[in-house]
Parts: C-alpha cells; sequence; structure tokens
C-alpha cells in the first residue's frame, strides 16, 4: 500500500532556515516541498496557485505576518492545514496558533524526526503542539485566553438575596467612594454604610472590597 | 322780648365800662401779669435768635466741614491710589474718576452711566448704597481684566468702584496654561515615541536577533555532527542548552519592552499573559474578567491599558502586601472602564514617596491622554481600589 505524498509549501522570512527545512525534508520519501515563500503576500498567493496539502510557516515575518497571512488564506479555503514554526515557546504563541486557524506549532530548533511526525499529524487533521500540549491543555489555554465573558454569566452566589440598600452600597462600592462618601450620599451615616457593607461581605462570602467589586461586575449590578 | 334784651345789654354794658375803669389802675394786677408775659416772651426770642440758632448752624457747618475733609481725604488716596477708581452717585452716574482712571481712559466715561464701561454692574444702586453693601466681581473693559470691587456710601449717597488691573496676572495664567498643555502635548507626544521606539526594539530582538539564534544553532548543528559523526553529541547539547536560555532571556525582554502579542493579538490576550505571569512569579491570586469586550480597541489605547495595568501590578507586588488583586475590564455604553483592585494595606495617598507618586501619576497622565478621567481610593481596610474610564474608541 503506497502512502500518500503530502506536498508541503514553505514560508520563512529568512533563506538559510527556509533552506535547512527543505533539505532536512529532501530526503523523505512521501513529503515534497512544492513551493517557498519569504513573506505573507507571496504566502497567500503561492498557497492558492499551488493548492498544497500541508504549510509549514514561521509566525513573524516582516509586513504580512505568518499569522495574518493564514487567517487570509483560511478566508478562501477553510480547510487549510497550517504547522507554524516559531522561535520561541509558551501558552501565548500556541493560543496565537490556534487563533489564526493553526494546526500544529513547532520550535525552530525542532530535530528532524519530529518535524516529520508534526507535518504528517497536521496532514491528517490531528494538532501537534509538542510535548505537554494534549488536547485538555489546549482546550484550557483556549479558555483561558477567551475570557471574554458576557456580563450575567458568571454567579458565584447562586442564591444570594442583596437587600435594595446593599445594592445600593455595593454600587456606590463599585464606583470608588469610601464609606463616609457613601454616608454623605444616601444621608446615612458610615457606620451604618460599615454596617451593610459587613452584611454584603457576609452574604457574597467575600474577604475584601475587591472580591465585592468582581462580585458586582460580573453579576451586572453595575 | 325787646325789653329784656334792653336790659341784658344795659347790664353787660354798665360791666364793661367798670372793667376798663379798673384797668386804668397800674397797679391792676391783671396789668402786671400781661406785663411779665410780654418779658418773657421777649426773652425768648432773644435766645433762640442769638443763641440757639448760630449754634445750629455752627454744628451744621462743622458737619459739612467733616464731610467736605472726609471727601478731600478721599480725594487725596483716591488720587493716590495707581488703581482706577470710580464714584458714582444713586442713579449710576459717573461723578469723579481718579488719575489712574483717566490713564485707563475711563474718564471719557465721566458723566455717562457706569453700565457703559461694568456692563456686568446691574444692580439696584439706590438700595446697594443705603445698606452699605459690597461687591465683587471679574470683568474685561477697555481692553484689560480688572477685579472691580463696589462699596457703597450710604452718608455720602455714593458708590465708589475701585477696579484692579489683573490683565498681567491674566495673561500670565494663560501663559502658564498655555505651557502647561504645551508640555503635557510634549510628554504624550515623548510616550508615544518610547513606546514606538520599544515597540521597535522589541520587534527587531525577537524577530531579528531570535532568528539568528535559530540559523546558528542550525549551523553549528551541522559542524557538530560532522565532527563527531553524532546528532545529540554532549557539545550539541551543551550549546543547544545555552542557546535555549538566550532564547528565553530574549523573549522575556521583547516582551518588557513592548509585548509582540499585545501588537499582533490585542489587549485581552496581553493581559492575560500578563497575569499569568505575576501570579507564576509572586505567589499572589489574581484574576482578570472581560466583560463585553468583544472587540479589539484603538492601539494606542490598548498600550495605555496595558500600561497602566503593568504599573499597577508593579506598585501591587512591591508595595501593597496583598494577597490577591482583581482586574475588571468591561465595556460600558459610551466608555471602558477598568478596576484594579487589591487587598493589601493600602497608602495613605497624600503622602506618597517619589517612585511610587511618579507610578500614579504616570497612570494618571496616559489616562488623561486619551481623555479619560482617574481615580485612585486607598485605605487599610478597602485596600486600593484604580479606576479608569475612557471615552470609546473601538476600532
Amino acid at each position: 500500500m503506497t502512502r500518500p505524498i503530502i506536498r508541503v509549501l514553505i514560508a520563512d522570512d529568512h533563506n538559510l532556515v527556509r533552506g535547512g527545512i527543505v533539505s532536512l525534508l529532501d530526503s523523505i520519501d512521501d513529503i515534497y516541498v512544492v513551493g517557498e515563500a519569504d513573506n505573507g503576500h507571496d504566502l497567500v498567493n503561492r498557497y492558492f496557485e499551488i493548492n498544497p496539502d500541508v504549510v509549514l510557516c514561521d509566525i513573524s515575518m516582516p509586513g504580512m505576518s505568518g499569522i495574518d497571512a493564514v487567517k487570509q488564506i483560511r478566508k478562501g479555503d477553510p480547510e487549510a492545514k497550517v504547522l507554524f514554526v516559531s522561535v520561541y515557546e509558551g501558552d501565548e504563541y500556541v493560543y496565537q496558533v490556534l487563533n489564526a486557524g493553526g494546526k500544529g506549532l513547532v520550535h525552530k530548533s525542532i530535530v528532524k524526526g519530529e518535524l516529520i511526525l508534526a507535518i504528517k499529524s497536521v496532514f491528517q487533521g490531528i494538532e501537534y503542539f509538542g510535548k505537554g500540549y494534549d488536547i485538555n491543555r489546549l482546550n484550557e489555554i483556549i479558555e483561558k485566553y477567551s475570557a471574554v465573558n458576557t456580563a450575567g454569566t458568571a454567579s458565584p452566589g447562586d442564591e444570594v438575596q442583596l437587600s435594595p440598600r446593599e445594592l445600593e452600597v455595593l454600587r456606590l462600592v463599585c464606583e470608588g467612594l469610601s464609606s463616609a462618601e457613601i454616608g454623605v450620599k444616601l444621608g446615612i451615616s458610615r457606620k451604618t454604610v460599615e454596617t451593610h457593607r459587613g452584611s454584603l461581605m457576609k452574604k457574597l462570602k467575600a474577604t475584601s472590597s475587591s472580591q465585592l467589586i468582581k462580585y458586582a461586575i460580573l453579576n451586572k449590578i453595575i | 322780648m325787646s325789653l329784656a334784651f334792653h336790659i341784658f345789654y344795659a347790664n353787660v354794658f354798665d360791666e364793661v365800662k367798670e372793667y376798663l375803669k379798673l384797668l386804668q389802675d397800674y397797679r391792676n394786677p391783671v396789668n402786671f401779669s400781661l406785663l411779665i408775659t410780654v418779658l418773657v416772651l421777649v426773652i425768648l426770642y432773644l435766645t433762640a435768635r442769638y443763641i440757639v440758632i448760630p449754634q445750629q448752624r455752627s454744628y451744621s457747618d462743622m458737619e459739612k466741614k467733616l464731610k467736605m475733609q472726609n471727601i478731600r481725604l478721599m480725594a487725596l488716596f483716591a488720587d493716590l491710589d495707581p488703581d482706577p477708581l470710580l464714584r458714582v452717585d444713586s442713579n449710576g452716574e459717573i461723578i469723579f474718576t481718579n488719575p489712574a482712571a483717566k490713564n485707563k481712559g475711563f474718564n471719557k466715561a465721566a458723566g455717562k452711566h457706569i453700565s457703559t464701561i461694568l456692563p456686568s454692574l446691574n444692580l439696584e444702586l439706590k438700595s446697594f448704597i443705603e445698606r452699605n453693601d459690597s461687591l465683587t466681581f471679574y470683568e474685561e473693559s477697555m481692553g484689560n481684566h480688572y477685579s472691580v470691587q463696589v462699596n457703597g456710601i450710604g452718608y455720602l449717597n455714593v458708590a465708589q468702584i475701585y477696579l484692579h488691573d489683573i490683565t498681567q496676572l491674566k495673561t500670565q495664567q494663560e501663559e502658564l496654561e498655555k505651557s502647561q498643555k504645551e508640555l503635557e502635548e510634549f510628554s504624550n507626544h515623548l510616550q508615544n515615541k518610547i513606546e514606538e521606539e520599544r515597540q521597535r526594539i522589541s520587534r527587531e530582538l525577537h524577530d531579528g536577533v531570535g532568528q539568528n539564534l535559530v540559523l546558528l544553532r542550525l549551523y553549528l548543528q551541522k559542524r557538530l555532527t560532522d565532527l563527531t559523526g553524532k546528532e545529540d553529541s554532549p557539545e550539541y547539547l551543551e550549546i543547544s542548552r545555552i542557546l535555549g536560555q538566550i532564547t528565553k532571556d530574549l523573549k522575556e525582554i521583547s516582551y518588557s519592552l513592548k509585548p509582540i502579542i499585545l501588537v499582533e493579538l490585542g489587549l485581552i490576550p496581553a493581559l492575560i499573559t500578563l497575569v499569568d505571569n505575576i501570579k507564576r512569579k509572586s505567589n499572589m491570586l489574581g484574576n482578570i474578567n472581560f466583560i463585553d469586550m468583544h472587540e479589539r480597541l484603538d492601539s494606542s489605547l490598548e498600550t495605555t491599558i496595558f500600561r497602566i495595568v503593568q504599573e499597577a501590578l508593579s506598585n501591587i507586588i512591591k508595595y501593597s502586601g496583598a494577597r490577591e488583586f482583581n482586574i475588571q475590564l468591561l465595556k460600558k455604553t459610551t466608555s471602558i472602564r477598568l478596576i484594579i483592585s487589591d487587598d493589601g494595606r493600602g497608602f495613605d495617598l497624600n503622602k506618597l514617596e517619589n517612585k511610587k507618586g511618579m507610578g500614579i501619576r504616570n497612570m494618571q497622565e496616559r489616562t488623561k491622554s486619551h481623555n479619560g478621567t482617574f481615580r485612585i481610593t486607598s485605605s487599610p481596610e478597602d485596600g486600593t481600589i484604580i479606576f479608569a474610564d475612557f471615552p470609546s474608541g473601538v476600532n
């Protein structure tokens, strides 16, 4: 049974790096380098000319970055399979790749065997981000970085009932007013304000104003 | 009837005749008392004529003299006063101007109503003068700025108007405001230039130097493989370890200058990474929430917010002793609100040490440069809370 041949397009602004990768892949029978690009624009154009199976792309290139180029490619071909290459490691780079629709990320110091494994994984539609980045970890990263809450969704205290006065005090705490200032604003004594604050903290299981504000914001009280 | 009348008339006639006879006698007491009455009247007349009336006259003359003296004194002071002085009667007509007023051209208004030179002065002067009232206001008149004081002088039935020329003060104030604004603009410009420069250096290190390290690694790997015949010779592993450390350092330096992620991915991933790094390094509990922040902001606003959070977190780590910090970034209908709070020991806002004070000023300035408002509260009970509101700048 003959294995399918994987046609690869390589984009990197450094000729030497590109050359290095090409020579690494030269000896592999079922991987063909079918094209090279040295900038983002070139990559987009060549992609649609050649229609490769896998794109091996540097994250950062001058002008249009690899990330932007891949975003553009995926607009025209949502099925495009891209393996990114980067000098650096870290969650933020992994997220950047996932966000652009990339299927994998490898370090530039990668050894031959791992590079081949990564290209083959991406070709089969399996994410490849190296050691320690399994599917759970990837989901964690996505969750962490897309932590754009819509107000009202989080409710730390489920069945908490706040009195109208407590709500007023909480709102003013979130405006940055001190107990004395809140007292003046509501026409009550500082001590009464502090009592309300105390009961707010107790009800919301908060230990600081900082936590009170967090609760109020996540529950769209302000 | 006529007989009765005749008898009555005869009786009266007789009595009168009798009485007249008595009067002719000087010893008659009635005559004596009449004489005394006339004498008393004469004495009273003479006293009034020659003693009381002249004295009254001299009193009123004295009073007039005193008034005149007063007026002269006032006039003297008015003459000496380097500031313009006007006097108006109860109708508001200008009846006097001092030499300083003449110098400023106010004498041209003499005889005219005060409102021709001081339009703001529209009050019921008559009662104002009666009450000895006074009033201060500012007015621009005849090309100069004046601080105007009006004093009602009831007993003279006039009002004195003192005009203190504050044109120079005003000009200086305007110049000061102008130079302050210029300074602010310059500071903003400088800040932008610094950001640009940091971004350029960060990019150069991140992309340029970082890439070249990769090339160096590839080259060394090839050479060492040729020399030793092994791909993972101990020499290569050691060089690779050092190169790895250099790359890591480079990434951190580049991040501290200006995170590439902030430029390429935007504020939210950049802040998440920042909070992640700080939590890892400081052992603090940290939390960041984004509410309704679905779109990227203007890139300079993103940089500003990022820098404010960076500064605030650096203060929290250095000074607060907090166990926890919370950051909220929320999009409201017309603004973006940033709240950074901690449960630390707080500090006295009036007694800021230089370094911390500079940090807060820096945050304030950055907020202001985006027409935002900045507020900070701090106390041992509530920790420190920073609020920064920016007018919406969605791209």
